[in-house]
């Protein structure tokens, strides 16, 4: 009895979850996206060493509860103001360093995903934040529709102090290897006495006496 | 509020999840949830209110539609609505032919109607903090506390203060005059006027068969043009606060803070001596304090209600264009 009523609860619970957006979410009537974890402004920060790939989630959702969604996954240009304000458009240098596990995800009614987005930088970046948006929308099939509805999500890439230029993990040691293994074999042959000729000249002297 | 509503809500229904059980089976499941229904909702209509589904642009070549973002107890945060468009092309079966001229998109433009925006239902959600006085006459009571009587407004009495408590949040409805909106907690912005220079080739939309198009536009590395459709900026200067500090002046004092946060902090602050009050006492003395809400400060403003609509007319050029039917997308992104 005691489980029916954890049951009776859980599902209170769950019914409630399923039935509203979570905190800070941005919709249309038919899907929403969100971060994934709760920022002060509502927006991605994603911090990025170079070289490496550095990864953060987003959430979205399908509001319909009848019928499944196809949504598909973007990065593309931003920009934001000195009072805060977003908008599209811009340097698209980060754009490139973003991927997703997903392009396209498929989400049954009413059903909510988490979708990492990775970014990864190039082995040299400037010390520059760098703005742009994660961005879904709707696929539709058929003919393309007069009005399409995207949502985004503000993000910014945000270069690690100290970790602008990456290493070169173990080409180093490899070289210096490769270095110490020539060095040793060009020092035993200069060291190494030149045997073959002496004992030639050695025959030659036995042997032509003759002459 | 929105919280409170929510517990007592989910309480009910385990409460009626509780009375099929029998008594003996009774168990407390505890429960919380912070804050689970706020949201910023796009829609993009025509001026009856419907989605807007077609481009038709009618003999005048212009159609007035409206873009609507309502929000819900959100956080206030800033937001930004754009807005691209494809060119417009040659319907051919129900598909856009890229191969026979279009009507590029920078003859298509966007324009205001004569009210560009309108804006409804705005509130902001504040926990003020508030002070007490409590004008005790009883001099049992204040004997027993060991405060002084005194003359107030000429009459003998003791009082009990108490400084920033955590009020109750209060649900403020902010008053709306179209033609000054400073005292708006989200300042929002109409649609920006103007054409689509550089045209949209984003996947699904008409022009995403267009290779030839996008090809020419990325190698004059551009990007499809957006114009701004409406965009929100919170705000937090003097003339918003002593606005909501108006209007939580008019909250009746017996609801800017909880009974039990004044009990709470009167026992502390007269720690020694508290529990010799009878609770008639208590009575007496809680039916003589007055609540005043300090000044709002941006911070106490937790979110905001409203719905905020800019009210734009998409335009077309139809110079040089062949008589028919056109295909063509717009792209309306709303960005946080």
């Amino acid at each position: 009895m005691r489980r029916l009523l954890l049951l009776v609860a859980s599902g209170v619970l769950l019914a409630i979850l399923a039935g509203s957006a979570p905190a800070g979410a941005i919709e249309t009537s038919s899907f929403g996206i969100d971060v994934a974890s709760p920022t002060k402004d509502g927006r991605l920060h994603v911090e990025v060493r170079a070289g490496h790939t550095s990864t953060t989630t987003i959430r979205v959702w399908n509001k319909d509860t009848a019928a499944p969604l196809t949504l598909r996954l973007s990065a593309v240009p931003a920009r934001v103001d000195a009072t805060g304000a977003a908008s599209l458009g811009g340097d698209a240098t980060a754009v490139k360093w973003v991927s997703f596990a997903v392009k396209e995800i498929t989400l049954k009614p009413g059903e909510r995903r988490d979708v990492e987005v990775r970014v990864t930088a190039p082995r040299k970046i400037a010390a520059d934040q760098r703005t742009l948006a994660v961005m879904a929308e709707p696929v539709i099939a058929g003919a393309a529709p007069a009005v399409m509805q995207r949502l985004a999500v503000t993000t910014y890439v945000v270069p690690a102090h100290g970790s602008l230029v990456a290493g070169l993990g173990w080409l180093p040691w490899i070289a210096l290897i490769v270095l110490l293994a020539v060095a040793v074999a060009l020092g035993r042959s200069w060291l190494k006495p030149p045997a073959g000729p002496r004992v030639m000249t050695a025959t030659v002297m036995a042997g032509d006496q003759p002459c | 509020m929105r919280k409170s509503r929510l517990l007592a809500g989910v309480g009910a229904l385990a409460l009626g999840g509780a009375m099929a059980i029998p008594a003996g089976a009774q168990t407390n499941v505890g429960v919380t949830l912070t804050n689970p229904s706020s949201s910023r909702t796009l829609y993009v209509e025509d001026m009856a209110g419907q989605p807007l589904n077609t481009l038709a642009f009618g003999t005048n070549r212009s159609l007035p539609f409206r873009v609507r973002v309502v929000d819900n107890a959100f956080s206030r945060q800033q937001f930004t609505v754009n807005a691209s468009m494809t060119n417009l092309y040659v319907d051919n079966g129900g598909n856009p032919d890229p191969a026979q001229p279009s009507i590029p998109s920078s003859q298509v433009s966007l324009g205001s109607q004569a009210t560009p925006l309108n804006i409804l239902n705005v509130a902001a959600q504040v926990q003020p903090l508030v002070d007490t006085v409590s004008t005790i006459t009883d001099t049992t009571i204040c004997s027993v506390l060991g405060v002084a009587l005194a003359p107030v407004n000429g009459t003998n009495a003791c009082q009990l203060t108490t400084s920033g408590l955590t009020g109750t949040v209060q649900d403020l409805t902010v008053p709306i005059n179209l033609s000054n909106l400073t005292n708006l907690p989200l300042l929002p912005q109409a649609n920006e006027t103007g054409n689509f220079p550089w045209a949209e080739y984003g996947a699904g939309t008409a022009g995403a068969t267009d290779t030839a198009g996008k090809n020419a536009e990325t190698a004059a590395s551009q990007t499809p043009t957006q114009r701004r459709m409406i965009s929100g900026q919170p705000v937090s200067d003097a003339t918003v606060l002593s606005a909501l500090d108006t209007v939580l002046g008019a909250v009746p004092q017996s609801s800017l803070v909880p009974t039990a946060t004044v009990v709470s902090a009167l026992q502390s602050t007269y720690s020694t001596t508290w529990g010799l009050l009878s609770q008639a006492q208590i009575t007496t003395i809680l039916a003589n304090t007055l609540a005043t809400a300090q000044a709002l400060v941006p911070g106490q403003i937790l979110s905001q209600t409203g719905t905020y609509m800019s009210l734009p007319t998409l335009n077309v050029d139809t110079t040089g264009a062949a008589a028919g039917d056109y295909l063509g997308t717009l792209v309306v992104t709303a960005l946080q």
